[in-house]
């Protein structure tokens, strides 16, 4: 890009990397790599089976929950990590396919993941580039809706697959057997890694007005979480397991992000953006106000996200879309349409909610769906990519669904 | 020299569509660690080997993924391991043929056999370039066995 001339040299080439993601991805990426050292996504797991009785309905559910929490409060990419092998694990001693489980966790990732600024990528580029909006926002203005979404897609999966979900006596005895306490390989580094874990949700939520950033919040709980995982050990050892740890970080994501900042920044420099706001805010021609602005705006960002979403990666489509509207909401105020801040957030979060929810639309939707499709296909029980776009797809649309009611009501009349 | 001066011609194989049950049984009944995989025509298609076989007596998940390394909480006794063989015995040995490390022809160079053979932990099949038939194998006892041999 420097050699074509959109960027005037190196320097202007980083200054469009948004250091504020980067820092929080890397900043959480340690944490979990530690934490997941510890064994608690599998006890988590394990535990929540038993506490059904092992049947397989229940367990559904149940991992369901688990997914979705984790997603929310970790990254979905993550979770389904780590929940997955324990649920093929699971019904592979339950002698039942996984594929009813592993669509549900896929979607539950996805749709818990849009709960909070840390759950799921477009949220983390939405927080981090749109000033007004904070951790605590996606809390009070996209959480609310999660868990009404949550139980009207768990519905449709009953209908699907849950009803007939059987197992026999052995089976289901096998999974009560499973020791959920031994799956806790480290109790200190469970303790430390739980506190520093709460600390750094704590400071999601009081950073903010205190001006720390959420990477900061992440990279300290980072940095704190390595110094105490490493404090009575040799320096060897120290310089070892410090590896080990930044080992386990995703450096092609970070890399990823770098490489798609850099190139957004580029398009936007080179006026590609412009053009693009230009039709954004073309599609608002007529509207005899701003709140008919916001309306035809938030209905549509959250329709073309989500059916966007399900085709292309939706971070790249959130990167480019963050400035896009930026500069919409500029030229539309040019043109006398000035959005206040709550217009302005209602299109936010339809952008939010739109991507984040239309990743469940396919395979390729979300990073986490080609997770999960990956370890399933090692583990001998491949999801098809048309098979899982036929339940899937409708899933996603019911779910975008609920959340224009839940925008419309909510912000738009 | 050449490979097809030291290697075991006719070797010991399994066919890809005979059961589990004959493959481990030439495994244990032999020592082997690992035994060449065929298709009718003679074809190389992989090896199933002791590594293979103990993945079998395992979850698939636990097998699969490097963060399942603690199995502990499977509270598992010998009947559950014996279990899940025996599931899988009437299984064509095909589905778990693993994939071989180097493969030799007849006229690769001894040095060479003998370069694979130090990063190599089972010996090496010799297949026909151009069939890709299954033509001889290569354990480094062929090679030792030879230049001891050779130099007494």
């Amino acid at each position: 890009m420097i050699l074509f001339g959109v960027y005037p040299n190196q320097s202007a080439a980083i200054h469009g990397i948004d250091w504020n993601t980067i820092g929080l991805l890397t900043g959480m990426m340690v944490i979990v790599a530690v934490t997941q050292r510890t064994g608690v996504f599998q006890f988590l797991a394990i535990w929540s089976a038993k506490k059904v009785n092992a049947r397989p309905w229940g367990i559904l559910v149940m991992l369901s929950i688990v997914t979705a929490v984790l997603s929310a409060l970790l990254d979905n990419v993550t979770t389904v990590l780590l929940i997955a092998p324990v649920t093929l694990l699971i019904t592979e001693e339950l002698e039942i396919a996984p594929y009813p489980f592993l669509f549900a966790e896929i979607l539950f990732s996805n749709i818990g993941g849009t709960a909070t600024l840390i759950g799921d990528p477009p949220n983390i580029l939405i927080g981090s580039q749109v000033e007004t909006i904070t951790f605590n926002s996606f809390l009070t203005e996209v959480a609310p809706i999660v868990p009404l979404i949550f139980l009207m897609t768990l519905l449709p999966i009953y209908v699907m697959w849950g009803r007939k979900l059987t197992a026999s006596d052995e089976a289901m005895a096998r999974v009560m057997n499973f020791k959920a306490k031994e799956a806790i390989t480290n109790v200190p580094l469970l303790k430390k890694s739980l506190a520093v874990l709460t600390f750094v949700l704590l400071g999601f939520m009081v950073g903010h007005p205190l001006g720390f950033e959420p990477a900061t919040v992440a990279m300290v709980g980072g940095a704190l979480l390595l110094l105490l995982d490493n404090l009575s050990r040799t320096p060897e050892e120290k310089s070892e397991n410090v590896h080990h740890t930044f080992g386990e970080v995703e450096w092609v994501t970070i890399f990823f992000f770098v490489g798609l900042f850099v190139i957004v920044h580029g398009l936007e420099n080179a006026g590609a953006l412009d053009i693009l706001a230009e039709k954004v805010v073309g599609f608002t021609e007529g509207a005899a106000d701003s709140a008919e602005v916001t309306t035809r705006l938030s209905i549509a960002v959250l329709w073309v996200s989500a059916v966007a979403s399900a085709i292309v990666d939706n971070i790249p489509f959130v990167a480019t879309m963050i400035p896009t509207l930026k500069t919409a909401f500029v030229q539309l105020s040019e043109q006398g349409s000035v959005l206040d801040l709550d217009q302005q957030h209602a299109i936010w979060w339809s952008l939010s909610l739109g991507a984040c929810l239309g990743g469940n639309g396919s395979l390729i939707g979300a990073s986490a769906n080609l997770i999960v499709a990956g370890f399933a296909e090692r583990a001998g029980s491949p999801i098809r990519f048309l098979t899982f776009l036929k339940h899937a797809f409708p899933l996603m649309l019911f779910s975008v669904a609920i959340a224009t009611v839940y925008i419309y009501l909510r912000y738009l009349v | 020299m050449t490979c097809s001066e030291i290697m075991t011609s006719d070797p010991v194989t399994v066919r890809e569509d005979q059961p589990v049950s004959t493959a481990t049984a030439l495994l244990r009944d032999n020592h082997f660690r690992s035994v060449p995989v065929v298709n009718a025509d003679g074809k190389m298609v992989g090896q199933f080997g002791i590594q293979a076989l103990l993945g079998l007596i395992l979850p698939k998940a636990a097998v699969a993924d490097d963060n399942l390394s603690n199995l502990r909480y499977l509270n598992d006794d010998l009947a559950d391991l014996q279990r899940r063989l025996v599931e899988e015995h009437d299984q064509p040995v095909g589905k778990y043929a693993e994939e071989v490390g180097p493969v030799l022809h007849p006229d690769t160079a001894i040095s060479q056999v003998v370069a694979h053979l130090t990063k190599s932990r089972n010996n090496l099949p010799v297949v026909e370039e151009a069939t890709g038939k299954l033509i001889g194998m290569v354990s480094y006892w062929d090679i030792i066995g030879r230049i001891l041999g050779d130099s007494q």
